[in-house]
């Protein structure tokens, strides 16, 4: 199954029972915080079922002391009725049966105003639900229902979706904020639709499981024990049978649907994961949309969509065989009692103990009790669908987070008294695939300085870089800033000063000017333009039809790659920062723009220690010191006339190589 | 930009609500024996349900309850002697008992079997709407991808999956709710109301008059839900979108310390998705509250009426027409009170239900909108009537006057004349952003130009085949796009049937077996998200390679060796070259030594090609590319 759903890092897919009473402790932590409405809500439901406790009885008027036409004698004396009727039965005696009707008929129109026919259907506001996830979700994150119709109804469906709302607010916001916190080792693992599964449609699991713990079960106590114990007071002499029918009912709905919980929760699973691989095969097709038809895929790619989707509904229509077997079962449990008490009420009314006023409120009593245990049934096989995802988001919130802990001061010392150094000490490093990039690494820059880091493809250069903003972490030896150990320094500090500009760049759907500004939020226009300008990226941004807010496509797609390279490198220099990291800037450069952007760069922030990745002679005969990198050692370092001095040297070698192809 | 206006400007009125839903028609009428057999069987199931209560009313209020004889149907319904439960003057407590017993077990054998036919078609039912959906959603996906670049490039891939799964479920929902569904809640109110106007006009008066109110409730609200409605998934597109992005940019994110500002916005989005749903919602449960409590006061005031009946001991207004569903009575009794009781109570039970379905529509309305306004999209570049078949390649490629651009105000390319020839290495080279990538989306068909056109051995790429055209060029995109499966899937992702051995060839010629095969896996390592676990290079090669296992006679790579060192370079130049024999090689390139591995070189410079020629030509003209030479040169 794991491998089926390419759910790559979190591979344990069941959940003992155990690891399902953990997980719901866990989730019931997100109520504290909304402690206030919880309260507010608990206290409507008890109001909501008071107010609905006398309502059958009403029926029972309507037809014994109305249709029926049997007088009320003063306080209902000798009628089966509970006390809290007594008060009302006395205010109606004597009078005439259709002044009996009129008077429950207005008291009934009264009190529906604001519970409504409490208990007949719940008051909801769902979506229509289609077979899929997306409005399942929606459909969760804003999850409430109330027993009440009326006015204090629709008051506690809507403190119950603001409560579902704000626990949904809550847990998703920090799973977003734990994932994009992860390490680059381990994001580059999943896939992307994997982590919007999780955020978008796992985390509204967690309020559900916070209903289905507190709320509901309250709910079912307060209704299940009111509705027994008026049973028991009224009937209980008459007609005790009716008082045993009513308690079995309950356990027995129960007993008959907790069992199956588990085989539903197989199923949920399943249905889970092979909706995220779904989003997945969606996602790949739309993202790369370009490759997929110039390579063409189409066909492929739409295949491979419709398997995935076909599977997702199999899975789900697997989901409801479950759940409407389990209702199958219940139902005719609620039968079963229904039909004995039947028998009961009637052999009653023969026996001239009941009438037939009895019949409805016995009727509307025990169907209260069954839908209220059979929800409770149902909301613990939901709990299941819960648990998976809620197992879903915790899992990605305790995934090694990148660490954060300063141990020292945020800031890097800057230049100036105390000139800026880098020093790599012995750095090796192995991917978390078992492979070594690089080995025994050790050089040192300064501040004002270009370093150039050469090599062939694959040597480890990305890889070296990348450990100065601490997005990878030496396996072996260490890194220093001006002595400190970068593993000390706090990861957020040490990103403020090292601005890296990636090999591969990455834009946002957004704007230019949206673009430059993640690098540095408070940017001015004059900073902006200055930063393009030095990148190289002026001229063809003012080109654009509205400048710096001409949106730029998805992912950049409306700039050619080469104006995408100086977008990315013009937001690395807006940022400001004394170490400035630049992979392979400018390969997708034509010589003349090359030479302009080198030229400009380092004419620009003299006192910054410039880190350049490059293939091309152009690009690195300027650096003062060359790094040579293959096979994740340093072969030698130097300047450009030291290292061409080495006869038999490898960057001798490289460079005879670049000028052979060039003449 | 981002969100296509006329989608805005689209009110949704009654009659574009109805124009919605008839686009939902071709995929309900795939499977309308299905949906057939599923109402008939429904409308079967409820009726049989109405007839059985009635009974039920009949048998156990007036002979079990006031102890009055059966007539001879009920009798023979139960199999009971018609001697001793019909024809007497009233029933004596042994046979009220009988009766009683009987009518149980009869009543629970219907129910068994009734609920249980009624989970299957439960089960049948979303059987039939998953299949609608799977349609549609397939549909969906597909037109996605071939809508031309320009659309994609202008809207954001989080809204286009957002609409294909939370809009295309809308399609499901829609069959069920607003066609299903009301069908069987109509009919059903239909059926109440002519019973309930057999027990007396006034009621079926009354009925009409609550419904009225009830439906010009419902109108005057639709704007309004439709408004939030709209509002709540452009909101939860957006938020989506957000989601998606991070996750795709997350280095950059990284790497500019943007998190905490990335997520601020995440938090806004998130809240105002969850504002303006929570409106949305709110609105639907008034409005329901408000119809249920119109309809709550039906009941009160006919529960009333009633009553004056049965104490005046009126006859029933039907009476004759009521035998049908199993009611032998004439006059009021509590039996006739409590049956026509169940009838209103059903009308309102599914009226409310009809109300929870407007809400629904309005809703689906909104979402249907946006998932066949995707599927309305058409792609701008088509297959022509009568393809030709495609061409041996034996001369070559030419651009003829094209002339394109992403805006038609501003081309890219203007005038542009290009030919490269079978046989030959053509090196296409200027500045960034000359309009390279450009000219090579035209070749691909990605895009048609605007005017002039692009010809392989003078045939005009408009009148063959898409798929064909595409089949017969490989291409190595600029930017390496790998796919998060295997290597070799990678490979053959554009040649689903090539063999290992033609894998491996292609892997030789691109320099990438090598490294490949110090991979864990070797080639069925299987790569992170856009080919992480490889170096930018070694991609590149992948992605060379990948365009030759195609070996299709024209190859288009993009600037294949901005990666590599010298080195890697000039070893896959050198193959390159002698794999190229016979076959049309475009390349795209900034690098000197890579052009000078070309037979014939294109300058494109101000949309069109100033200079072309071989390197030593060139050179001699001293023109645009002699002064890129000596750019270059100037550094060594
Ligand atoms: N995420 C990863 N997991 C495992 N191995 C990786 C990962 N990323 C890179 N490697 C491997 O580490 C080695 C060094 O990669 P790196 O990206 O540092 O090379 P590079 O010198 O930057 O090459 P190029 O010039 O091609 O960009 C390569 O062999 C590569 O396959
Ligand atoms: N989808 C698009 N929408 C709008 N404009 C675009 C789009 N794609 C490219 N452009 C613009 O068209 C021009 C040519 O782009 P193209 O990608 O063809 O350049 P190129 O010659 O390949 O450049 P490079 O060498 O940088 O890759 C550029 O100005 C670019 O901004
Ligand atoms: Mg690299
Ligand atoms: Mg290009």
């Amino acid at each position: 199954m794991t491998e089926r759903y390419h759910d790559r890092l979190d591979v344990r897919t069941t959940l003992a029972t155990g690891d399902v009473m953990a997980l719901f402790r866990r989730a019931l932590g997100y109520l504290w915080p909304q402690r206030r409405l919880f309260a507010a809500r608990a206290g409507l439901m008890v109001l909501i079922y008071g107010l609905g406790l006398p309502l059958p009885w009403f029926l029972k008027i309507l037809i014994d002391h109305g249709v029926m036409q049997q007088p009320i004698p003063p306080g209902g004396e000798g009628l089966l009725y509970p006390f809290f009727m007594t008060g009302y039965l006395d205010s109606a005696s004597g009078l005439d049966p259709l002044a009996v009707t009129l008077y429950a008929l207005v008291v009934l129109a009264v009190v529906f105003l604001f519970v409504g026919y409490s208990g007949n259907t719940l008051l909801e506001a769902n979506l229509a639900e289609g077979a899929d996830v997306a409005t399942r979700s929606e459909n969760k994150i804003s999850a409430g229902f109330s027993a009440a119709h009326g006015l204090v109804g629709l008051l506690d469906l809507c403190l119950a979706i603001r409560l579902s709302q704000r626990i949904t607010h809550h847990v998703r916001g920090e799973l977003f904020s734990r994932l994009s916190r992860q390490p680059l080792t381990s994001v580059n693992l999943q896939r992307s639709g994997d982590a919007i599964f999780r955020v978008l449609h796992d985390a509204p699991s967690i309020a559900g499981i916070c209903y289905a713990l507190t709320l509901n079960p309250l709910a079912m106590i307060v209704s299940v024990g009111a509705n027994l114990w008026v049973l028991t007071v009224v009937y209980g002499g008459v007609a005790p049978e009716l008082v045993w029918i009513g308690f079995s009912a309950v356990g027995l709905t129960l007993l008959a649907t907790s069992p199956l919980a588990r085989w539903a929760r197989h199923a949920s699973q399943a249905s889970r994961a092979s909706g995220s691989a779904t989003t997945d095969e969606v996602e790949e097709g739309l993202k790369n949309v370009a490759a997929v038809q110039s390579l063409g895929g189409s066909d492929r790619q739409r295949a491979q969509f419709a398997v995935a989707s076909r599977e997702s509904f199999r899975q789900s229509l697997l989901l409801v065989w479950v759940v409407n077997v389990v209702e199958w079962i219940a139902e005719h449990v609620h039968l079963v009692f229904a039909t004995a008490g039947f028998w009961v009420i009637f052999a009653g009314i023969i026996r001239g103990e009941l009438t037939l006023g009895d019949i409805p409120v016995v009727l509307r009593m025990y169907s209260l009790l069954y839908e209220t245990s059979m929800q409770f049934g149902r909301i613990w096989i939901d709990q299941q669908d819960n648990a998976a995802a809620a197992r879903r988001v915790f899992f990605s919130m305790d995934h090694e987070a990148e660490q954060s802990a300063a141990s020292r001061p945020a800031k890097i010392p800057l230049p100036g008294a105390d000139p800026l150094t880098l020093r790599f000490e012995g750095v090796g490093f192995r991917y978390p695939d078992g492979r070594r990039a690089l080995a025994g690494v050790s050089f040192e820059a300064r501040a004002a300085q270009t370093l150039a880091i050469v090599g062939p493809s694959g040597a480890g250069k990305t890889t070296l870089a990348q450990m100065i903003p601490k997005f990878l972490h030496p396996t072996e030896g260490r890194i220093t800033l001006n002595g400190v150990d970068l593993a000390e320094l706090d990861t957020t500090a040490v990103r403020r000063d090292v601005a890296y500009v990636f090999q591969e760049h990455q834009l946002l759907t957004d704007t230019v000017a949206a673009n430059l500004r993640i690098a540095s939020p408070d940017a001015t226009a004059a900073e902006m333009e200055s930063a393009c300008r030095v990148a190289g990226a002026l001229d063809f941004v003012r080109a654009m039809p509205e400048g710096f807010e001409s949106r730029i496509g998805r992912g950049g797609g409306a700039l050619s790659t080469g104006q995408k390279q100086r977008l990315s490198i013009a937001r690395g220099l807006l940022r400001g920062a004394p170490i400035l990291i630049l992979d392979e800037p400018t390969a997708a450069l034509d010589p003349d723009t090359e030479r302009a952007l080198m030229d400009a760069l380092s004419a620009s922030g003299q006192d910054r220690l410039t880190i350049v990745i490059a293939h091309r002679l152009s690009t690195i005969e300027r650096a003062d010191r060359i790094v040579f990198v293959d096979q994740g050692r340093v072969v030698e370092t130097g300047n450009h006339d030291e290292l061409l001095a080495k006869p038999g040297g490898a960057y001798r070698r490289f460079v005879d190589l670049q000028v052979a192809g060039t003449a | 930009m981002e969100q296509p206006s006329d989608f805005d400007a689209l009110r949704l009125d009654l009659k574009g609500l109805g124009r919605v839903y008839v686009a939902t028609w071709p995929y309900i009428f795939a499977q309308i024996w299905h949906f057939l057999a599923l109402l008939v069987l429904n409308l079967a199931l409820l009726g049989f349900g109405t007839a059985v209560a009635f009974l039920g009313f009949d048998v156990l209020l007036d002979s079990v309850g006031r102890a009055e004889p059966l007539s001879g149907a009920q009798a023979s319904v139960m199999w009971l002697p018609d001697a001793d439960y019909v024809e007497v003057e009233s029933l004596g407590d042994s046979a009220r008992f009988e009766v009683l017993f009987r009518f149980l077990i009869v009543s629970a054998v219907i129910i068994v079997t009734t609920t249980s036919v009624f989970t299957l078609l439960t089960m049948y039912k979303v059987w039939i709407l998953q299949r609608v959906n799977q349609d549609l959603r397939v549909a969906m996906v597909r037109n996605a991808e071939d809508l031309s670049l320009r659309f994609h490039s202008r809207t954001s891939a989080g809204d286009g999956i957002y609409r294909v799964f939370q809009d295309s479920a809308m399609v499901t929902a829609v069959v069920d709710h607003v066609v299903v569904q009301p069908i069987i809640a109509i009919s059903m109110i239909v059926v109440q109301l002519a019973v309930a106007s057999l027990f007396s006009p006034y009621f079926a008066f009354l009925m009409l008059v609550a419904s009225a109110a009830v439906v010009a409730m419902a109108l005057a609200l639709a704007p309004r839900l439709q408004t939030w409605s709209r509002a709540a998934r452009r909101a939860n597109a957006a938020l989506f979108t957000r989601v998606q992005e991070t996750f795709q940019g997350i280095q950059a994110i990284k790497a500019y310390g943007f998190e905490d500002a990335n997520f601020g916005r995440f938090r806004s989005e998130s809240t105002a998705a969850l504002d303006t749903a929570f409106t949305l919602r709110r609105d639907f449960a008034a409005l329901k509250v408000a119809v249920s409590y119109l309809l709550a006061l039906l009941v009160f005031v006919t529960d009333y009426i009633a009553t004056r009946f049965v104490l005046a001991e009126g006859a029933v207004f039907g009476a004759s027409l009521l035998v049908l569903f199993g009611m032998s009575v004439t006059q009021w009794t509590v039996a006739v009170h409590q049956a026509r009781r169940s009838r209103i109570d059903a009308f309102a039970l599914h009226f409310e239900e009809l109300a929870r379905v407007w809400c629904f529509a309005q809703d689906m309305a909104v979402g249907l909108d946006r998932a066949f306004w995707l599927l309305a999209q058409r792609p701008e570049v088509s297959d022509p009537d009568e393809p030709v078949p495609f061409p041996a390649v034996l001369e070559g490629v030419r651009f003829t006057s094209v002339r394109f651009g992403y805006a038609p105000e501003a081309p890219v390319l203007a005038d542009f004349e290009f030919a490269a020839r079978t046989g030959e290495v053509t090196a296409l080279v200027g500045e960034s952003g000359a309009g390279k990538s450009t000219a090579m989306a035209l070749l691909m068909r990605l895009f048609d130009p605007d005017a002039g056109n692009v010809a392989i051995d003078g045939v005009d790429l408009r009148s063959v085949r898409v798929a064909d055209l595409r089949g017969h060029v490989a291409i190595a995109l600029q930017e390496n796009v790998l796919f998060p499966t295997s290597i070799a899937d990678n490979l053959r992702y554009a040649t689903a049937g090539a063999t290992d051995a033609q894998v491996r060839k292609a892997a030789d010629v691109a320099c990438a077996t090598p490294f490949i095969e110090e991979l864990p896996d070797g080639f069925e390592t299987v790569l992170g998200v856009g080919g992480a676990l490889l170096s930018t290079g070694q991609k590149q090669r992948v992605s060379i390679a990948r365009a030759l296992v195609r070996d299709a006679p024209i190859l288009v790579l993009d600037e294949p060796t901005a990666s590599l060192d010298a080195d890697t370079e000039r070893r896959v130049l050198a193959n390159l070259k002698s794999w190229a024999v016979g076959r049309v090689v475009i390349v795209i390139t900034h690098r000197l030594s890579t052009i000078r591995t070309a037979d014939r070189i294109a300058v494109l410079a101000d949309g069109g090609v100033v200079e072309s020629g071989t390197h030593d030509e060139l050179v001699a003209r001293r023109g645009r590319y002699h002064d890129l030479v000596a750019t270059s040169e100037s550094h060594d």
